[in-house]
């Protein structure tokens, strides 16, 4: 077999801090990846939906391999919920299969069209990672093709360090072919919203630690647009009923533009509009003062039919920094990052945050705390404040969250991630030609 | 009632599967290679709780086809439907260099489709149904690329209207698309003068016409245009085309 059969494309970062020209392939045979020597093809990295906010799935040279074809579902289990399917099968293609089965992923982001694989490769997180952990919780095995070690079958029995390895390594340990996820059981198609109001980000931290133990979903939002901005935990709890999930409003999950598409010219998120934002959203969420149902594919993807939020960025794009705080340091973090934006004239345009745990090795960001979520515009104050909290962060002993964060220096990274040396380590130990590499991996020096 | 996609596991064959099962429907699912067939038919079963038989066989081999087609298709029916979205294309297929490709351009191209209408007509139900062929473009004018191909197509949609004319008296009907840009794995990378129509939306459109004895048909519609707009172009203008 010759090399791939490639196209040359600009590749941006979703965060829109990172873009570069590279080669991409788009096969559809399953004999793409069994019949050729991957020994002599040229070094290739997988990409899913291209949404990745930290460049992990082009750069440095290599070919990205999208898996937009490789999307079924292969193998369900009726009686234990254990789903197999393709790496480029997305979440929404998932939980509409497994909610009119009776059970669901607990444990995903908030849109529909980001692929598994992606969750697999940057171990996200859901809506309540303080009880359920990262995504590799409910990683059962999978499938990974290394050029120099063939496909291999990883699972609890089969290379279960590999396996381990392999969750939240950005995709660095090969291609994931196919993945094996636990589903949990449905009890109701609804969840039942309640909105709680704080006057000062450290109860509403204290307030949401709480939930967590007892709600499905929890986290909270923050008004930064003001001193005197309020502070909301938003806690979601399945309904109690029996019925069956209807399918209704099940049609396709709506697109999410790259940061190359459908972005306004200009950023629109300022200190004149963001309070009207913020309004609206308090406006929106006011339903929900009195405990609220909602269907849980409402709950489950937040973010459908808000993507204009992403676009109002512009076309420079935003920053994300997410940091996870040791939960003493939380809301102090939270006002030392909104004094540092006032000071460098930073408007931000969101601030949520999540009582986080799960399993931190590797560069996983995982363990428990909180983690919050600053976003903003892109520009040269901004570039600024997230230098400045890298600082505050590793003054606290947080670590920044890698996957959402397309500029974190190296130094910064090892400073915060104890297990990194121990990654590259493994990672080095498994593929010493270092074959799989990225923009990400290479800045990180991975 | 079943229908039966040959040249089913990807492109537009893949998503005529995925919008048949997506309607309900049962298909029979043929292509080239086994993994490919399972994979697709495992998907279409567990999200639309459809009937799916695939089978893999290989149209590059016009007798071993005939004779595993035959063999497996037997028991099945009533087929209402019969797509036959097979082809290919090969970089090397220009003039003086026909020894290379001709016979297996021809086979996937020509043969295996005629063979797999001949083979399957008969298990159709008498009382409707369509058999719908799909040509190419590259068969409107042809150029020092894909000259084979192009040839393998144009047989093919002669082919289809002798076929229309054959079912005049029936009440099945023979509808035959040629086809433009579809985004497809074999078509990603390729110098394409206009964005290609996702394979989803094509299926859908051609699920649509249903059994209307249209004929031929270009997909995507403005195709229609530029073959107009190639048809009249003198030779002067046409042999300096690059494209």
């Amino acid at each position: 077999m010759t090399a791939f059969q490639t196209r040359r494309d600009a590749m941006v970062s979703f965060d829109g801090g990172v873009r570069e020209s590279g080669e991409i392939a788009r096969p559809d045979k399953l004999r793409f990846w069994t019949d050729r020597d991957w020994s002599t093809m040229p070094d290739a990295i997988s990409r899913g939906a291209g949404l990745s906010y930290s460049a992990a799935s082009f750069g440095a040279g290599a070919v990205s391999i999208e898996h937009h074809y490789y999307d079924r579902l292969i193998g369900f289990d009726e009686r234990s919920g254990e789903l197999t399917v393709e790496a480029g099968a997305d979440l929404w293609t998932c939980q509409r299969f497994l909610l009119s089965r009776g059970f669901f992923l607990p444990c995903h982001p908030g849109h529909g069209r980001i692929t598994i694989g992606g969750c697999v490769a940057a171990d996200v997180h859901g809506k309540n990672p303080w009880r359920d952990g990262t995504f590799s919780a409910q990683v059962r095995g999978l499938t990974l093709l290394h050029p120099d070690h063939g496909v291999l079958t990883l699972d609890r029995d089969h290379d279960p360090d590999l396996l381990s390895l392999t969750c939240g390594a950005f995709g660095l340990t090969g291609h994931i072919l196919t993945v094996k996820l636990a589903a949990r059981a449905l009890h109701s198609p609804s969840v039942t919203v309640l909105r709680q109001v704080f006057e000062t980000a450290a109860e509403a931290f204290a307030h949401l630690r709480h939930a967590a133990q007892s709600a499905d979903f929890a986290y909270s939002w923050h008004d930064l647009s003001s001193r005197r901005g309020a502070h909301f935990v938003f806690a979601a709890t399945a309904g109690s009923d029996e019925e069956i999930f209807d399918g209704a409003g099940m049609g396709e999950a709506p697109p999410l533009p790259a940061a190359s598409e459908r972005r306004l010219p200009v950023n629109l998120y300022n200190r004149l509009s963001l309070p009207i934002v913020n309004a609206a959203y308090r406006l929106k969420t006011r339903r929900f003062r009195q405990p609220r149902p909602i269907s849980i594919l409402e709950a489950l993807f937040p973010i459908h039919n808000s993507e204009i939020y992403f676009s109002l960025f512009g076309r420079k794009g935003f920053h994300e920094y997410q940091a996870l705080i040791p939960g003493a340091h939380a809301a102090r973090f939270v006002d030392d990052v909104r004094s540092c934006a006032a000071r460098r004239h930073v408007t931000i345009a969101l601030c949520s945050a999540k009582a986080f745990g799960g399993d931190a090795r590797f560069i996983r960001f995982a363990g428990e705390g909180i983690a919050v979520a600053f976003d903003f515009p892109r520009g040269k104050n901004a570039t600024d404040l997230m230098a400045d909290i890298d600082a505050l962060l590793i003054d606290v002993g947080g670590k920044p969250n890698i996957a959402k964060d397309s500029r974190l220096p190296a130094d910064v990274a090892r400073s915060c991630y104890p297990g990194l040396e121990v990654f590259r380590a493994e990672l080095l130990r498994f593929d010493p030609r270092r074959r799989i590499r990225s923009s990400l991996s290479e800045r990180l020096q991975l | 009632m079943t229908a039966v996609v040959v040249g089913a596991s990807s492109g537009l064959g893949r998503a005529l599967c995925e919008e048949l099962a997506a309607r309900g429907r049962d298909v029979v699912i043929i292509a080239s290679r086994v993994e490919d067939c399972r994979r697709l038919a495992d998907h279409l079963r567990l999200l639309h709780g459809v009937n799916v038989l695939p089978l893999a066989i290989d149209a590059r081999e016009p007798t071993v086809f005939r004779d595993k087609l035959a063999r497996d298709i037997e028991g099945l029916g009533p087929i209402e439907d019969l797509f036959l979205p097979m082809g290919q294309a090969f970089d090397d297929d220009q003039i003086g260099e026909a020894n290379r490709r001709l016979e297996d351009i021809w086979r996937i191209n020509y043969t295996a489709v005629v063979l797999a209408i001949e083979l399957i007509r008969p298990l159709m139900a008498s009382d409707g149904g369509r058999i719908v062929g799909f040509g190419s473009i590259a068969a409107i004018r042809t150029r020092n690329r894909n000259v084979q191909y192009s040839a393998a197509k144009s047989a093919l949609s002669s082919y289809f209207e002798g076929l229309r004319h054959a079912l005049v008296s029936s009440s099945q009907v023979a509808q035959f698309y040629v086809i433009g840009y579809i985004a497809s794995g074999q078509s990603f990378g390729k110098t394409q003068l206009f964005p290609p129509m996702p394979a989803r939306r094509a299926a859908r459109l051609v699920l649509d016409d249903g059994n209307r004895d249209f004929g031929r048909r270009f997909l995507p519609g403005y195709w229609a245009i530029v073959a107009a707009v190639l048809r009249l172009l003198p030779w002067r203008v046409f042999s300096r085309l690059g494209f």
